[in-house]
């Protein structure tokens, strides 16, 4: 055999673990599996247990560059998991009159990566709040390149705009008392922001934060200017978060 | 043979970074259910509606029992809700009138919304009517006994003499800002009816001219919500008299909002030079009670609120010309509109700036003129200048020597808008300014002024139906001062007199020195 032959059957063969899976079906796909003797899952309210037993060559071992964990218990992915948020409405607004509307929604993310994790925002449509009529409320718009630290808009607009809070938010959302993306503090209803089509990153940590999780709140407001009539309907924003392990 | 090898290392190469690179582009990451956040908007925001049953206002009498007859309410949607109305204003701020005295109850009926969140109230009067007692009148006056020799000398017993002043017919209707009281009275009398905020009822008074059994009186120009109390003195003409107390309150002012603003509003000048001003109403299927709009308008701000500034025009129509206007100013209006309770809505500004005055009109004396004298600041303005030395105008005089030419400069910053023409009237000559790059500057020979002690001077800017003045006066030294004052004129540069003798002094130490290194 030649030198270039025996080369691209290791090559091959290097290749093919970084598929990654072990078996699929038109529906499942089994990520690892084991050939051992035996195994169970067990649980506790604070706690869950899967133990295999029998399989050969498994353990952690190490040099001075390299860690490998070898074998089915060793070879678990980071968990990461995102709370479920279901639909709201908001507070009714008066077309004509004007007025503000306030709710919110709340994400929890947990996830066991030492890294961390990042929670991206985003909206379904731009502008954000829309009636299927055409009408639409305008994604807010801070007055600089830093989130508004007190909501503001013209009396002849009409705007649909949020601020995050919570232990992770970004430092873009905390404040000093006097303006956004400077200080520490998580200001209640203050540091406003647009949404858009493309995701912002609103919540972030650096360490894993299992089993209790981290929880997000995005407070959503909408506001009609007294001197701006907005038609009147039912307007809709589809809101979706993400969740990354880093 | 190995290029072969080589080549297939290539594309096994490739694809294994390939592989990795696919392997490494999926993190991992959970993504929410689009969570559907949905905000209604409601249109024009019309508050419930109510129905009284029965009468209103509601006459019973003391003693009687009252029946509340209930109302019907309905919300925007036409949707009965009058299981929601909530009944204030009677005996423990319910529904219950107490009718053991006279008076009036206001019951107050009010409903709010669910779906909207407004409420809408209606007031019920329930008049309870009031017991007259009467008083002892003056006494009639008896002929003597015996002294009617006819019909009897017990014609004017005293039964049938005082027969007392009884009222029936009761019947109050009150509005926002009036009253209306009607009775009937058993004797032709003579009411005269005091009122006031308070139970003195000192407030004014009001009197019938002729007896009648019929009375109607009413008040106007009352506020709403106010309680009024009233006094009624009744005299028949048989000389008995009566009164009776009796109090009600003006209905509120219900039903509130703020209307839109017009859709629009804009200004232009008018044929005739004027300010046009056009605005598209606001829509009444909007807010169907909106009945008008009312123009104010500022020369510094815009009018805040419907009460400030001047008021220019207020009605349904949707152009005015405002004829009031002047040049050279501008003018800031203001648009509110109006709905059917005086609500106004919070405004639409304009801002009016007539067309300059050289570029409308050409002919002054169209346009009469304007006089407006400059301050004497500004006169300190103006630069005198004589043998090159600027002179000092304290008190708008200017002290200046004969002989000398004299250059008068304007800076431009104290000339008025729309200047077109500076002219330098003297008692017997104008002179006229030369516009410069930086300013006007005009020569003057005061030796024209033949000498005069004194000479007034106008410096005239003339813009197009302008004349802008500014005056003040020449001082000339008289001759015996002359020497003096030009002794303490001499300019600047000139070159003194002392300087040759320094020149000679220079010179013979230059001298000295020479014929010392010399000799």
């Amino acid at each position: 055999m030649s030198y270039g032959k025996f080369l691209s059957i290791i090559l091959c063969f290097l290749s093919l673990p970084l598929v990654g899976f072990a078996m699929q079906s038109g529906n499942y796909k089994i990520n690892i599996d084991a050939l051992d003797v035996g195994g169970i899952f067990s649980s506790s309210p604070n706690y869950l247990n899967e133990d295999t037993v029998g399989e050969t060559g498994a353990g952690v071992g190490s040099s001075t560059s390299y860690v490998m964990e070898a074998g089915y218990q060793q070879m678990f992915q980071t968990y990461l998991s995102l709370s479920s948020q279901g639909n709201i409405s908001m507070p009714s607004i008066g077309g004509i009159t004007g007025g503000v509307s306030t709710s919110s929604l709340s994400w929890t993310v947990t996830t066991d990566d030492a890294a961390g994790y990042g929670l991206y925002i985003q909206a379904s449509s731009s502008p954000a709040l829309r009636a299927s009529s055409g009408a639409s409320f305008a994604d807010y718009t801070p007055s600089g390149s830093a989130p508004d630290l007190t909501w503001s808009i013209l009396s002849s607009a009409s705007a649909f705009g949020f601020t995050p809070q919570g232990s992770d938010i970004i430092a873009r959302y905390k404040d000093n008392g006097s303006v956004c993306n400077s200080g520490s503090s998580d200001t209640a209803y203050a540091c406003w922001d647009g949404l858009s089509t493309t995701q912002k990153l609103i919540s972030q940590s650096v360490a894993s934060n299992q089993p209790s999780g981290t929880q997000t709140s995005v407070i959503l407001q909408a506001q009609i200017g007294s001197a701006k009539i907005q038609d009147s309907g039912a307007y809709q924003a589809t809101i979706t978060v993400t969740a990354v392990a880093l | 043979m190995i290029q072969t090898d080589k080549k297939v290392i290539a594309i096994f190469v490739f694809l294994f970074v390939f592989i990795i690179l696919l392997s490494n582009t999926q993190p991992v990451q959970a993504v929410s259910d689009g969570s559907v956040v949905t905000l209604h908007v409601a249109g024009a925001l019309i508050p419930p509606m109510i129905v009284l049953n029965g009468q209103n206002p509601f006459d019973i009498s003391v003693g009687d029992v009252f029946i509340e007859p209930g109302a019907v309410a309905t919300d925007t949607e036409g949707e009965n809700i009058s299981n929601m109305v909530v009944i204030t204003g009677g005996v423990n701020n319910g529904p219950v009138v107490n009718t053991s005295i006279a008076g009036t109850t206001t019951l107050v009926y009010s409903v709010t919304d669910p779906n909207n969140g407004l409420s809408t109230s209606v007031t019920r009067i329930v008049v309870v009517h009031p017991i007259v007692v009467p008083e002892p009148g003056p006494q009639p006056v008896f002929p003597a006994e015996g002294s009617t020799s006819s019909g009897g000398s017990k014609a004017f017993s005293s039964q049938q003499s005082f027969t007392p002043i009884s009222i029936s017919n009761f019947r109050v209707m009150v509005t926002l800002s009036s009253v209306t009281m009607q009775w009937t009275s058993n004797l032709a009398a003579v009411s005269t009816f005091s009122w006031g905020v308070d139970p003195d009822a000192t407030a004014g008074s009001l009197s019938e001219i002729t007896p009648s059994t019929h009375h109607n009186i009413t008040l106007d120009s009352l506020r709403p919500g106010i309680t009024y109390y009233v006094v009624v003195h009744m005299n028949s003409v048989q000389g008995a008299t009566n009164y009776f107390l009796y109090s009600f309150v003006t209905l509120p002012r219900i039903g509130h909002s703020i209307p839109p603003n017009v859709i629009s509003f804009s200004s232009h000048e008018s044929a005739a030079g004027e300010a046009m001003l056009d605005w598209v109403n606001a829509s009444t299927t909007v807010d169907p009670r909106v009945v008008g709009v009312r123009i104010t308008r500022g020369t510094r701000y815009f009018p805040r609120d419907p009460d400030e500034g001047y008021l220019v025009y207020e009605g349904a129509s949707s152009q005015y010309e405002d004829l009031s206007v002047a040049k050279g100013i501008t003018y800031y209006y203001t648009i509110f509109t109006k709905n059917n309770v005086g609500d106004y809505s919070s405004g639409v500004t304009n801002l009016y700036v007539p067309a300059p005055l050289n570029l409308v009109f050409s002919d002054a004396p169209l346009f009469g003129g304007e006089i407006t004298r400059l301050s004497t600041t500004t006169l300190q303005s103006v630069i005198f200048i004589q043998n090159k030395k600027t002179l000092t105008a304290p008190n708008g005089e200017v002290t200046i020597v004969p002989d000398a030419a004299l250059t008068v400069d304007i800076p431009p910053g104290i000339i008025p808008k729309y200047t077109e023409e500076i002219i330098m009237e003297f008692p017997n000559a104008n002179l006229l300014f030369q516009s410069l790059a930086n300013g006007w500057e005009q020569m003057v020979v005061p030796a024209g002024f033949a000498y005069q002690y004194q000479t007034p001077f106008t410096i005239h800017f003339l813009a197009i139906g302008v004349d802008s003045r500014l005056e003040g006066v020449f001082a000339v030294p008289d001759l015996a001062a002359k020497v003096a004052t030009s002794s303490l004129q001499v300019p600047s540069n000139d070159v003194p007199a002392r300087q040759p003798l320094l020149v000679l002094f220079y010179a013979s130490i230059l001298i000295a020195f020479f014929l010392t290194r010399v000799l």
